[in-house]
């Protein structure tokens, strides 16, 4: 659906972004993480024809996105500093998107002012920050775009309203195939929602996975055994901690191979343990000499 | 299915009128108020010609707001692409920068053209109502209307080029005025510069076309006046050149715009080195011109520190600016290059390194040359339009033959040579010279007091002169607006005269003129005064209408054929008549430079009042003295006074004359 090829952008001398390739599929959440400067803002800005790359291209459905008027229209982008025309009532925007976009769905629109229960004619400018931000997904989502772009989406929301905003999001993702495309500084705020996980670090993708199969691929096992002198090198262990005769390691492999392996060694106890998505990548990446932990507070 | 790849975004469209509805709805009152009104309440005046409505457009206001309102609008419609949330969002929307662009110019035209269209509509109905004549109405305000269209869209255009340059609305206010003022002011610092430092340089730019390009203010402020309609076409050609020009330069920028770069002062690099060196230029000029002034007695001196100081500072601000860094020492080495180069400019221009003053071009090269004595508009004749601005001490002349090109080109020699003489009699403070060369090449000098009779001397008494400044007073005689021939003299009587009387009197006139010395011409003395007053009518009417200017042609003492013709045709009362001269007066200049001295009604007063003495000088002796003492335009303050003479038969005849004699200095009334 999205795929970009080496985008590269600098802003005079600095390299904001750094042949940057990132796949993302139909009807998927791409998580996008970084620090504050990694590139997301820049990468989403580029996707969404708003900037421009100095080099690569970036295609949504094999088309190239700036000034496609056709694409455009099935794109939404929530940028993470939200404008509105000053002086604008909700349904003045509502008006707005409604001339300015092909599909506007004025009973959806409708259906979620039930759910938010704030008037339409209020002033934005006289919302709170939270208040701005749900405006947002609501104009957005009635636009009922085949790809939304959230650049640090649930800032400023309490944890109800995050709950609310996501299960709108997933609602199109699964019924109508959406694509999301959504950054933040904070891993564990896409954990639960993301299909794809891209990390970015000073301009560059460190790496892209499919969290189901990171999941399935990486373990946390704690083993214990009669004796204490067992080896478990034969398992390339990413990490091993002994603590008397119990093992924690951190091995890479299906399940079923890894157990198959343990076996001859005749543990008297082995436990898979859940691995959160923060573990993962510190032991994914940790190896290459990345500061991971400090990307994902 | 509402979406359409279109000229203009509907959303954008109904958005950008609906927030700036009020610019437009302000801008359709004030004009209202201070261009229809005025223009309305002139409509009930005693003379309500089409000629009197038509001085009324344009009210000199409405090209005011011009300048301000396109301005206004091209940075609120444009005010999103200097704001990172606002250009994010619009950006983002399904619409192109083309379409983004465009739709802004129609709101701008919508905004702009419907209330200026809408006053001229309400006029147009309420004028013909009052009985002007309806198509040549309609014609005059459809021309000041799309003037005015087409010069706000230039203004419009050209704030928004600057706006797709910068970073910042404040900086693309101030470079929208600025930059449009900008080539004017260097050109103009830049002529004074250079004149003070090359002898001969001539700072008269006859290149209209260039002046006109240097600044859109020129064009509009003369294009929407509908009464100059020998610029009318002049003006739209040029202000659709303007208004192409910006039009596609600031389509262009937006379209290349990184619109990531609003942080920036300067978004583009060429704007930057474009900025920091036009901006440097006028310092540089700005501060030498400035220290030329103020060490009067030290031009060059002034010069040299300006112009050092001048790109010093220049370069550093500017620099500051554009990177938006108070570290520019780093810059150290383009900044003395700067520097350097500012300063061998001037190394080069003073010193004549390229030979331009003592260049004297060959006679056989040149094809013909423009003779100007403290005249600039270089037609090298009078046409209709500069009969209104010349005078017998302003004027230009044409020589195509030999003989006048050789003595202009002893002239040329003899002004490089001579000392400039600022003194009080200085006759000729600006002589004008342009030689159009046989392969089109044009070379013109100039000369600021030159003191040089016998150069003078030898083209005055010329055929090739006299012929080409009798050519001038026939094309003021023969003027389609010329409304009165006054003549009168020291005879102390005053007549007016027909065009068909005259044309005889300038036969007569002509004889005398070809025979008049230079010794004669410049020496002011006269008996009397031909005046040809020219009005705002067509000359057949003569009352109602603004005196535009008047001709005064000397009669000097030589003139006997004048004077025979006046004698011959009734007019004798002119000529001088000592007879009828029953009394005279001798009163102080009071103020040289305001050429006020005592007039005859303020004489009259004081001698009502008693503070001067009623009868004045009744020894015919000493009116004999005073009668014979020549006319002199002296302007030394111990040494000038006015004489009048009091006729018995036609009233008085007053004068200007100096070097009085002891004796008659006792007779002064003194008040």
């Amino acid at each position: 659906m999205i795929k970009t090829v080496d985008i590269t952008k600098s802003y005079g001398t600095f390299k904001a972004l750094d042949q940057i390739n990132i796949h993302v599929k139909k009807g998927s959440v791409y998580g996008m993480v970084g620090p504050n400067g990694a590139g997301k803002t820049t990468l989403l800005k580029i996707m969404t024809g708003v900037f421009r790359q100095n080099q690569g291209q970036i295609f949504i459905d094999g088309q190239v996105v700036e000034d496609h008027i056709s694409l455009k229209q099935r794109i939404s982008f929530i940028p993470d500093e939200l404008y509105y025309f000053p002086m604008a009532t909700i349904k003045d925007m509502a008006d707005f998107y409604d001339e300015m976009f092909e599909v506007f769905d004025r009973d959806r629109f409708v259906r979620i002012q039930g759910l938010l229960k704030i008037p339409i004619q209020k002033k934005i400018s006289q919302l709170s920050k939270g208040m701005k931000k749900q405006v947002a997904f609501w104009l957005a989502i009635c636009t009922k775009p085949d790809v939304m772009i959230l650049d640090e989406p649930v800032d400023g929301l309490d944890p109800v309203m995050r709950r609310q905003i996501w299960s709108l999001l997933l609602q199109d993702v699964s019924e109508r195939n959406m694509t999301v495309v959504v950054s933040s500084h904070n891993l564990r705020e896409l954990e639960d929602v993301c299909d794809y996980v891209g990390i970015l670090h000073e301009g560059k993708l460190l790496l892209e996975r499919d969290l189901d199969e990171m999941k399935s691929d990486i373990h946390k096992i704690q083993v214990a055994f009669e004796d204490s002198d067992v080896s478990l090198k034969s398992l390339n262990p990413l990490k091993e901690m002994q603590v008397g005769s119990v093992h924690t390691i951190i091995v890479r492999g299906l399940r079923d191979e890894i157990e198959k392996s343990l076996s001859p060694m005749k543990p008297v106890l082995v436990d898979f343990i859940p691995l959160t998505l923060e573990e993962i990548f510190i032991y994914e990446i940790g190896g290459e000499g990345y500061e991971v932990s400090n990307l994902i507070l | 299915m509402k979406f359409q790849t279109s000229f203009y975004n509907k959303a954008i469209l109904k958005n950008n009128i609906k927030r700036f509805a009020y610019i437009g709805i302000l801008y359709f009152v004030i004009h209202f108020l201070v261009v229809n009104f005025g223009m309305l309440m002139n409509t009930l005046g005693p003379t309500h010609t089409m000629d009197n409505l038509l001085y009324k457009i344009p009210s000199g206001w409405d090209v005011f707001i011009l300048f301000f309102l396109p301005v206004i609008l091209g940075i609120v419609l444009f005010r999103y692409i200097q704001d990172e949330k606002a250009l994010a969002t619009i950006h983002a929307f399904p619409v192109s920068r083309k379409t983004l662009f465009f739709s802004h110019m129609i709101s701008f035209l919508i905004l702009f053209g419907i209330p200026l269209v809408t006053n001229t509509l309400i006029s147009y109905i309420i004028l013909v109502f009052k009985g002007y004549p309806a198509s040549e109405l309609a014609i005059h305000l459809s021309i000041y209307t799309l003037g005015m269209i087409l010069s706000g869209m230039t203004i419009f255009y050209i704030t928004v080029m600057f706006g797709m340059l910068v970073g910042s609305s404040v900086l693309q206010a101030v470079l929208t005025y600025v930059m449009m003022a900008m080539p004017v002011a260097i050109v103009e610092f830049g002529k004074v510069l250079i004149g003070w430092t090359l002898k001969g340089f001539s700072t008269y730019m006859d290149d209209e076309a260039l002046h006109l390009l240097m600044t859109p203010y020129y064009t509009i402020g003369r294009m929407v006046d509908i009464n100059n309609t020998a610029f009318l076409l002049k003006g739209f050609i040029v202000i659709i050149v303007y208004l192409c020009f910006s039009l596609i330069a600031s389509y262009t920028l937006y379209k290349k715009r990184d619109l990531e770069r609003h942080h920036d002062l300067i978004v583009f690099d060429f704007a930057k080195i474009g900025f920091i060196g036009l901006l440097t230029v006028l310092i540089t000029l700005t501060l030498a011109n400035m220290l030329g002034s103020m060490f009067y007695d030290n031009r060059s001196l002034g010069v040299y520190v300006g112009v050092f100081f001048g790109a010093v500072i220049g370069y550093g601000v500017t620099k500051m600016i554009a990177e938006k860094t108070v570290r520019i020492f780093v810059y150290y080495k383009s900044w003395i290059v700067v520097v350097g180069l500012f300063m061998l400019a001037l190394v080069v221009i003073d010193f004549d390194l390229i030979g331009f003053e003592s260049y004297v071009p060959e006679s056989d090269e040149v094809a013909y040359v423009i003779y100007g004595e403290n005249s600039y508009p270089r037609q090298g004749k009078m046409s209709n339009e500069t009969v209104l601005y010349g005078s017998e001490s302003n004027f230009e002349l044409i020589f195509t033959d030999q003989t006048s090109i050789q003595e202009i080109l002893y002239l040329h020699e003899t002004a490089i040579h001579a000392e400039q003489d600022m003194g009080y009699n200085t006759r000729v403070y600006r002589l004008d010279l342009l030689y159009v060369l046989e392969n089109g090449k044009r070379i013109s000098r100039m000369y600021e007091y030159p003191k040089m009779d016998e150069g003078f001397a030898i083209l005055h008494e010329s055929e090739g002169y006299k012929l080409g400044r009798l050519k001038d007073i026939e094309a003021i005689l023969t003027h389609p607006r010329i409304s009165t021939i006054h003549v009168w003299g020291r005879g102390g009587q005053e007549r007016n005269m027909n065009l068909q009387k005259g044309e005889a009197l300038f036969e007569a006139y002509r004889k005398d003129f070809m025979l008049l010395s230079y010794a004669e011409e410049i020496s002011y003395d006269n008996w009397g005064t031909i005046d040809i007053a020219i009005t705002a009518g067509d000359g057949s009417r003569e009352e109602g209408y603004e005196l535009l200017t008047y001709h005064s042609l000397n009669i000097w003492p030589s003139f006997e054929h004048t004077k025979t013709w006046l004698i011959e045709n009734g007019y004798e009362g002119i000529v001088p008549n000592r007879e009828g001269v029953v009394s005279a007066r001798i009163t102080p200049v009071i103020n040289l430079d305001m050429e006020v001295d005592m007039s005859p009604e303020y004489v009259k007063d004081m001698q009502s009042q008693g503070v001067i003495a009623s009868t004045g000088i009744v020894d015919d002796d000493i009116i004999d003295m005073i009668y014979d003492l020549p006319y002199d335009y002296s302007k030394d303050p111990e040494d000038s006074y006015r004489i009048t003479l009091i006729y018995k038969d036609y009233g008085e005849y007053s004068y200007r004359v100096s070097s009085l004699p002891e004796i008659l200095k006792s007779y002064v009334t003194q008040y």
